[in-house]
């Protein structure tokens, strides 16, 4: 299996983060900046993706784009799908964490960013609010069972926690983040001198926020 | 049962019932089902497409459909929406159009000759592609670029969908959202319209 994406973390971080929880063997394909050529020039179009884009996921014949087809897709794969009761609470909280990540985004690459932030952050106290509500005691997103959506959640969350610091000072949210850091494999990735999180921006490095490494602003 | 709020009356929605129906992420649009209420336009797509059986069956078939479903999406909401909103519309909406012709074809060469997106079978994906697509075309043509959908896949794809018994009735009705609706919110700084004589813009001033 072979997952490509840019040196930040992004969208694809969960993904890289399901599949080092899942103990599966896999490939982290990871293009700099200074490897934009040769993804736009020969690899974009000639690899036979029906909607060429990044991240990426090949296997075996499979060759999927789009974030959350893959985690999707890894999640029925690695056994980290929710129950046919659960799909649909499931499918809810990860379109709700990925609009909050797009709003971030679109706040992020403007150049108007400082102005357009303070609105964005005061709208936090009202959706970080319904996600803790929808997490309760957990453990997990849904409850007993950990699925894909645990690393869209945890992942964004920590995008928004660069932002606001603030709102993750304690409860429900914080105490959720803190298991899925606990996760044996994440805990010795997350605790490892090559752990990206220390030189990978969240956005693109080229973004008005960037999301520094370590940023706590 | 379809339930609309004006938006010139917005405060129906924000004032009483946002908070109200006992929605986790409160939002429009919202479905309500017996027990099940749910927000997020896709996750409504997918629960009413396993539920009306429209839900693709083996797994290859659910990975290459969410891939669609994800890549057309993205193209409405990260393409589309992203520069109807934006004050810098003028410049944005040149780049798009360039982009388009790449991102149709790829949409074509998926479809194929269906008849349907994911082959024989009618599935939830569908609609969302067929909307979407019509919601682009409103906006090549505004712009004078009919040459966008002039691929046979992507125009015989459209006349399929527009032809199913009860949809065909829907599109000829008087009532039709279509003849009525907007693409976008048209208080915004630009919206597409449509009105029983074809495409109109409406432009607002942002800060009014």
């Amino acid at each position: 299996m072979e997952l490509c994406y840019w040196a930040l973390r992004g969208l694809a971080e969960p993904i890289r983060l399901m599949l080092k929880h899942s103990g599966e063997e896999w490939k982290d394909n990871v293009l700099t900046m200074n490897d934009a050529p040769k993804w736009f020039g020969e690899m974009k179009y000639n690899m036979g993706f029906d909607f060429p884009n990044l991240p990426f996921l090949i296997d075996g014949d499979l060759k999927i784009t789009q974030t959350l087809a893959i985690a999707r897709y890894l999640g029925r794969k690695l056994n980290m799908y929710p129950q046919e009761k659960d799909i649909t609470r499931c499918e809810m909280l990860e379109q709700n964490m990925m609009d909050l990540r797009t709003g971030l985004s679109r706040i992020a690459y403007n150049p108007n960013f400082e102005n357009m932030k303070g609105a964005f952050i005061e709208k936090l106290d009202v959706r970080l609010g319904e996600v803790a509500k929808f997490i309760g005691d957990g453990p997990y997103a849904l409850g007993d069972k950990i699925t894909y959506v645990d690393f869209l959640t945890y992942e964004f969350l920590d995008h928004l926690k660069a932002l606001s610091p603030d709102h993750f000072k304690e409860g429900p949210i914080v105490e959720y983040m803190k298991r899925i850091q606990a996760l044996p494999n994440l805990k010795k990735w997350f605790d490892s001198d090559d752990c990206t999180n220390k030189t990978y921006t969240i956005n693109s490095p080229m973004a008005t926020w960037p999301g520094l490494p370590n940023a706590t602003q | 049962k379809e339930v609309t709020y004006s938006l010139a009356k917005n405060e129906e929605w924000f004032g009483e019932k946002k908070y109200n129906l006992g929605l986790d992420f409160p939002n429009l649009p919202y479905l309500i089902d017996g027990d099940v209420k749910l927000t997020q336009f896709t996750a409504i797509m997918r629960y009413l497409g396993r539920k009306l059986d429209m839900y693709p069956k083996t797994e290859k078939d659910l990975a290459r459909c969410e891939m669609l479903e994800q890549n057309i999406y993205d193209l409405k909401t990260l393409r589309l929406a992203w520069i109807a909103y934006n004050e810098k519309f003028e410049e944005r909406k040149d780049k798009l159009l360039e982009t388009l012709p790449v991102r149709l074809a790829e949409v074509a060469e998926y479809i194929g000759e269906g008849p349907y997106a994911m082959g024989d079978k009618i599935t939830y994906v569908d609609f969302i592609i067929y909307e979407i697509l019509d919601q682009i075309k409103l906006f090549s043509l505004s712009f004078s670029r009919p040459d966008h959908f002039s691929d046979p896949r992507i125009t015989e794809y459209m006349k399929r969908m527009e032809n199913l018994p009860n949809l065909k009735e829907y599109f000829e009705s008087p009532d039709c959202n279509a003849k009525r609706y907007t693409i976008h919110d048209p208080f915004l700084i630009w919206a597409l319209g449509r009105t029983t004589s074809g495409a109109a813009r409406i432009e607002k001033n942002f800060m009014q």
